[in-house]
């Protein structure tokens, strides 16, 4: 800080064009913001569209407007030239099932050299490639990010610090971001208030190549998680009760239970965006040492622009690495309860799904588009598909979700 | 490709027909710069903020028109190979990622002309046609 304000002052008395030149760009405060209308409808009433397990509830054959409607405003205010700060509000279809703004961001950067940063407070997580932009969707190409793939990492901010590196090789940017921190984060409890799944010790590290028209990634973070419920807490309270009679029980609630559990994902990315094409691919593995068990998951998304028009095709999946039932407790007798709570448990996280989506961007003006999207899901037997509330009858097959969004920035 | 390739031709026959000289534009730097020549993607990427630094490493300060003016539009599509309205889409995405943003816009270039020359780290574009020798170009783009 001391060093630029001698810097500036030096600059001022040599060479006093320059300095008044850069003037302008020292201290300058803007606002702007974005924001999405949606409307989705799908052809079951068995099962809720949402994009994540973060939303409450979702989307049946009627329609709604709630899944991916939001408005953003965010203030950026650059002090010096080295320091800058911005600060974002989100109002979205939230756990509680409300539309109240919050902070999304509240964060500091300090340029220590032009290639790097340091950037500290409530910042986006950047866990996959988009995952910092995920809420933009004027700046993306689809209605919402592939939830196969984005549903594995639904939040999209922490509380930490990061380094943003960069470095020129020859043509090829590279970039480097180390982040360390941790994400408190809202999760829907069905007729209460939300509860929260503590996401501690969270250390990721993303690494980036742009190329032309190409842009390629990497990133790992890991994580320690807590998430009680009542009726987890319960489920595993009689797990370890009846060890004595059930050798493993306790081994099994032990297993199951997410107390400071390690969570780590894994994800590899590229994109391309020149001439007409489009294209953008991923690929993320997810694993939970606790009942949420272990996935992969990736998209790839091709697109090609007519002017204002692109029509896009995504297709994406869903596989689950860890096994979607248990057999150590015999489903007999007064055990039958515990079976079946430990097989609902994680009969719930199968998430596995096929998914093909065809869409249209239109941008009809500079600053606005709008889209539409059909996603054809195909669900197997014994996964909710990422869907919500599913009756006892629905039992995979094809969904069909049908979307429109009208998409914008101030 | 074919389409790109037909709509250079077209923009080369409407150039020929209709614009005798403000076809061309060219990227200019202070005359103090070392700097004497830059391909359109080291251009490109200075101005899309992926990069902050002449290729010599000296610090580089890109200074755009204001959105809506012609000129501006020509760079972006003839440099970074984008429409307005892509362009709009990247700096959305990179202000609200709350990654970069965007260059200081000034309302002409006949601005754009008198900061460069008063200032060794800026980069802008003008039209050939008003080149003169307070600047330095380092790029033409046709």
């Amino acid at each position: 800080m001391k060093k630029n304000l001698v810097a500036a002052a030096v600059a001022s008395v040599l060479m006093p064009a320059i300095a008044q030149a850069d003037i302008g760009g020292l201290s300058d405060l803007s606002f702007s913001g974005f924001g999405t209308a949606g409307v989705v409808a799908t052809n079951t009433d068995k099962a809720e569209f949402a994009t994540s397990v973060l939303q409450p509830n979702g989307a049946k054959k009627k329609a709604d407007f709630t899944v991916d409607s939001l408005l953003a405003g965010q203030v950026n205010y650059r002090m010096t030239e080295s320091l800058s700060f911005v600060g974002q509000a989100v109002a979205n279809k939230n756990a509680d099932d409300q539309f109240k703004p919050h902070v999304e961001w509240a964060f500091a950067k300090y340029a220590i050299t032009r290639d790097l940063g340091v950037r500290g407070g409530i910042m986006p997580a950047p866990i996959l490639m988009i995952s910092d932009s995920r809420l933009v969707g004027f700046a993306n190409p689809w209605v919402r990010p592939p939830t196969a793939v984005y549903s594995q990492v639904a939040l999209t901010n922490f509380r930490g610090v990061d380094l943003l590196v960069r470095h020129a090789a020859g043509d090829v940017n590279l970039t480097a971001q180390p982040y360390f921190g941790k994400a408190p984060t809202q999760i829907p409890n069905a007729g209460s208030d939300h509860l929260t799944a503590q996401i501690d010790n969270m250390a990721g590290l993303n690494l980036g190549a742009e190329l032309g028209g190409w842009t390629a990634r990497v990133g790992y973070m890991q994580a320690k998680f807590t998430y009680h419920t009542d009726s987890l807490d319960q489920l595993f309270g009689g797990l370890r009760g009846v060890d004595v009679f059930v050798p493993g029980a306790a081994q099994l609630a032990d297993s199951l239970d997410a107390t400071g559990k390690r969570i780590t994902f894994m994800s590899a990315g590229a994109a391309y965006e020149g001439g007409n094409l489009l294209f953008q691919a991923e690929y993320a593995k997810r694993k939970a040492d606790f009942f949420l068990g272990d996935t992969t998951a990736w998209y790839t998304t091709f697109g090609y622009r007519h002017g204002d028009l692109m029509p896009y095709v995504t297709l994406s999946e869903v596989k689950m690495d860890s096994p979607s039932s248990d057999s150590t407790i015999p489903p007999v007798g007064p055990l039958a309860a515990l079976s079946g709570g430990v097989n609902a448990l994680l009969a719930g996280q199968n998430t596995a799904q096929k998914v093909v989506a065809l869409g249209m961007r239109y941008q009809f003006a500079k600053n606005a588009d709008v889209k539409v999207q059909w996603d054809r899901v195909r669900i197997p037997q014994g996964s909710t598909g990422g869907f919500q509330h599913p009756t006892p009858d629905f039992n995979g097959g094809n969904v069909n979700v049908y979307s429109a969004t009208v998409d914008f920035v101030f | 490709m074919k389409n790109n390739w037909l709509s250079l031709i077209a923009v080369a026959a409407a150039a020929v027909l209709a614009w005798p000289a403000s076809a061309e534009l060219v990227v200019i730097v202070n005359p103090k710069n070392p700097a004497t020549s830059l391909s359109a993607d080291q251009v490109a990427q200075l101005f899309l903020g992926k990069s902050s630094s002449f290729p010599g490493g000296a610090p580089a300060v890109p200074l755009n028109l204001s959105e809506g003016a012609a000129l501006r539009d020509e760079f972006h599509s003839k440099v970074a190979d984008k429409n307005p309205g892509q362009v709009k889409a990247y700096w959305a995405k990179q202000v609200f990622s709350g990654k970069s943003s965007p260059p200081r816009e000034l309302p002409s270039a006949a601005e754009v002309r008198k900061a460069v020359a008063s200032d060794p780290s800026a980069i802008g574009y003008i039209d050939k046609g008003t080149l003169d020798s307070t600047v330095k170009s380092v790029l033409t783009v046709q």
